[in-house]
């Protein structure tokens, strides 16, 4: 297992290099070891039945009426909170190598880990805050069984039309943009914070319908998986088709469908 | 004259050694206007070998160049917009690049009965040794109306360029776009390393992935700043932009030259291209690159195999490889030691201080201060000004721009009242604005802009041998080349100075 572990490091870490990107270093490293952890923590949190089925508490209406508290004393609310995180852990670290490595390189020596860190801090705070609230609506709108598939099946087709939409297109643009900061006291911390904060963003419109249909499927970790290397393909390409990932949503949303309604 | 064929070998001559409508350049523009005939979809085109630097639809300027039958095709998502920039791939990229028009104009040129020696001519606007007086200007050929046989000459007709003045040299009256000494000098020829890290300069380019000048800590190498990107800028025109660059038939030329000013680094003591896999033999996504060749058949490419030009598939040399005297007075000025390996120092730059952030560099002079930080106790940038091989580097980060942008020439510590002209020792070097434009489009890849690195240790030992260096505040000054346009924008996100 310990070696099969340190194989999965090694080829994630290698995997920058392979997109053609930079060679690994340091950093590189702990991306791979933190996307590895998420999953691993995915991994542990599923229990089968999807996301909506993890995290739904007994019965439509007692959902709709209490899902807060009845999430919060079942211990399913955390769960959920806490598949969210994963998720964001897993997914999200490999699509900020270029713009820690900006914020890196850009700072004092002796300011690199903590411009970083804001950095993150910002970031992963909007996805985890993002993914959380997913979480929540799709415990309410996406129960197990033939509704849940049916809600989707319409995520996936609704993240297919976005991928076509100039909007999908900006926010794409927007994930490559780095926001040049001062070098040092509070305007540099604040400057890395809100950077992180509009890089997740942008993250959150390029990627979350397609991470949203992804946690509404009835199988979210190779959903998730999928939607994870289409976001690396989207990310990394020279000049990624769009519209390649609008007709694989198109498709998986018509099998849900078929799935739901057949 | 074509020089024949040695050993399968052909010889790339220099453009001013050339007679006046030489036959190299006389079949050169019957190529030409043999090639932009054919339809934009046919790889052997004018149009279709500009299109591989760079394509995109709706450009005006593209446009209007299309004729009844063209289309765009099917795989031009593989061939078209390939042009590599702001990176260590722009070298190995551009010779593949002119190599395959080479061949493609060379097969065209047969068929019209001209010679199989003919080589592209490279134009040597640095060369201080042959033609100084001249060396600058554009040849009489490329802005004559006519051919010597009076048809209309395709090297001009329709051809799209900034104004300029005649000088009458005595090969004709030739064009004089403004190409100043500042805009060809080969500074770069002095730098150890093929590539670097980000924040320092190197001969040719940071590391990159496939590279149409996207990223926000691209930079692109000293070779490719100048005079490649100021010879586009001054010429103007088609040749101001990616998209249509290559229709301009003096890009092939210009292109020759910074092609061979490769094999003029290559040749020198200590220099080497990378060795790395990644730069050799790329992979991932973009890779490999696509050509056609003269007979219209795919071919990848990869920088292994175009390191020697002699023993590359095009099969060429250069007329002079020699290095211009006034490289090795700087060398000696920049103390720069030889390289030992191609590998750059594992050590990235320290930054040792930085401006505000969004600097506005509009106006034709700006001077922009930028405290050293007295926190790091090595930065110590008096070091750099002593003996040693300390360097220091002056980065303009994520400039952006809108509207007709001018080059702009960079001081340090100029003083208060002083004219540039009056303190050359305390110029740093250019920022021409070629791609600027481009990289300002948050559609051309999040409109990060471009970032330029100056190595300036030569510049920051004269001040202190002169007495003008404090080492707490480094004062950079912008001088704009032209007065710049009224409505035009130029922003830099950062201006910082990196040591080593």
């Amino acid at each position: 297992m310990t070696v099969l572990a340190r194989e999965a490091v090694t080829r994630l870490t290698r995997l920058p290099a392979r997109l053609g990107l930079r060679r690994c270093g340091a950093g590189h490293t702990w991306i791979a070891a933190a996307s590895l952890t998420g999953w691993a923590m995915l991994v542990a949190l599923d229990h089968g039945g999807g996301l909506a089925g993890l995290c739904s508490a007994a019965g439509w209406p007692a959902r709709l009426a209490g899902a807060w508290r009845a999430g919060l004393v079942t211990g399913r609310l955390g769960a959920c909170v806490a598949m969210s995180f994963a998720m964001v852990v897993a997914m999200t670290p490999p699509l900020t190598i270029g713009q820690l490595r900006f914020v890196a390189r850009r700072s004092f020596p002796w300011r690199r880990a903590r411009a970083a860190g804001l950095w993150l801090v910002g970031y992963l705070g909007t996805w985890a805050l993002v993914a959380a609230v997913m979480s929540l609506v799709l415990m309410v709108l996406a129960p197990p069984g033939r509704m849940g598939v049916g809600v989707a099946a319409a995520l996936a087709l609704a993240a297919s039309l976005w991928q076509l939409t100039p909007l999908k297109r900006r926010a794409l643009a927007a994930c490559h943009r780095v926001h040049p900061f001062p070098a040092a006291g509070r305007g540099a911390d604040a400057a890395c914070l809100a950077s992180g904060a509009r890089i997740g963003v942008a993250c959150v419109a390029t990627c979350g319908p397609v991470m949203a249909a992804a946690m509404a499927s009835p199988w979210p970790l190779p959903a998730l998986a999928a939607a994870f290397a289409l976001a690396l393909w989207e990310r990394y390409a020279p000049r990624p088709r769009v519209a390649a990932g609008a007709l694989a949503l198109a498709v998986t949303g018509a099998l849900l469908a078929a799935r739901a309604f057949g | 004259m074509v020089i024949p064929i040695d050993n399968g070998v052909h010889t790339r001559e220099d453009l001013w050694s050339l007679d006046v409508w030489d036959p190299t350049l006389l079949w050169y523009a019957r190529a030409m206007g043999q090639m932009f005939k054919k339809p934009l979809q046919d790889p052997s085109s004018w149009r279709y070998q500009a299109a591989i630097h760079g394509y995109v639809e709706g450009d005006p300027d593209l446009d209007a160049l299309m004729q009844p039958g063209d289309e765009i095709p099917d795989d031009a998502g593989a061939y078209w917009a390939q042009c590599q920039h702001h990176g260590w791939f722009f070298l190995p990229w551009h010779r593949a690049y002119l190599g395959y028009f080479e061949r493609v104009v060379r097969k065209t040129i047969v068929g019209l009965g001209g010679p199989a020696d003919w080589a592209l001519p490279y134009w040597n606007y640095s060369d201080a040794a042959h033609n100084a007086d001249v060396a600058r200007l554009v040849r009489p050929e490329f802005i004559a109306d006519a051919l010597p046989d009076g048809t209309p000459n395709p090297f001009s007709r329709g051809v799209s360029r900034n104004p300029f003045n005649t000088v009458a040299t005595p090969k004709g009256q030739a064009g004089d776009f403004n190409i100043g000494p500042n805009d060809v000098r080969l500074k770069c020829l002095t730098f150890p390393h093929f590539y670097d890290h980000a924040s320092a300069s190197s001969f040719g380019g940071g590391v990159t992935a496939f590279s149409h000048g996207e990223g926000g800590l691209d930079v692109e190498g000293g070779v490719e700043k100048t005079p490649h990107d100021n010879i586009h800028g001054d010429i103007g025109g088609w040749m101001d932009s990616f998209e249509t660059a290559g229709l301009d038939p003096l890009f092939w030329l210009h292109h020759a030259n910074i092609d061979r000013l490769w094999s003029v680094w290559m040749a020198a003591p200590g220099h080497a291209s990378p060795t790395e896999p990644s730069w050799l033999n790329p992979a991932g996504p973009g890779f490999p690159y696509r050509f056609h060749d003269e007979n219209g058949l795919s071919q990848t490419f990869a920088p292994a195999s175009v390191l020697n030009s002699e023993t590359s598939p095009f099969a060429y040399r250069y007329q002079d490889l020699h290095a211009p005297p006034h490289v090795m007075a700087l060398a000696a000025k920049l103390q720069i030691p030889a390289a030992m390996t191609a590998a750059p120092p594992p050590t990235p730059p320290q930054l040792a201080g930085a401006s505000d952030v969004n600097v506005d560099l509009s106006a034709e002079q700006v001077s922009v201060e930028l405290p050293i930080q007295d926190q790091a106790p090595a930065i110590n940038l008096a070091a750099v000004a002593g003996p040693g091989p300390r360097q220091a580097f002056l980065n303009i980060e994520n400039v952006i721009g809108s509207g007709r942008l001018e080059t702009r020439y960079i001081y340090l510590n100029l003083p208060d009242q002083t004219s540039p002209d009056e303190e050359p020792d305390l110029y740093v070097g250019s920022m021409p604005m070629f791609g600027v434009r481009e990289m300002s489009l948050a559609a051309a890849g999040g409109g990060n802009g471009k970032n330029f690195v100056l190595n300036v240790t030569d510049v920051i030992r004269h001040l202190q041998q002169t007495g003008r260096w404090n080492g707490d505040l480094v004062r950079v000054f912008f001088v704009a080349k032209n007065p710049p346009t009224p409505g035009s924008k130029l922003t830099a996100g950062r201006i910082s100075l990196y040591y080593r």
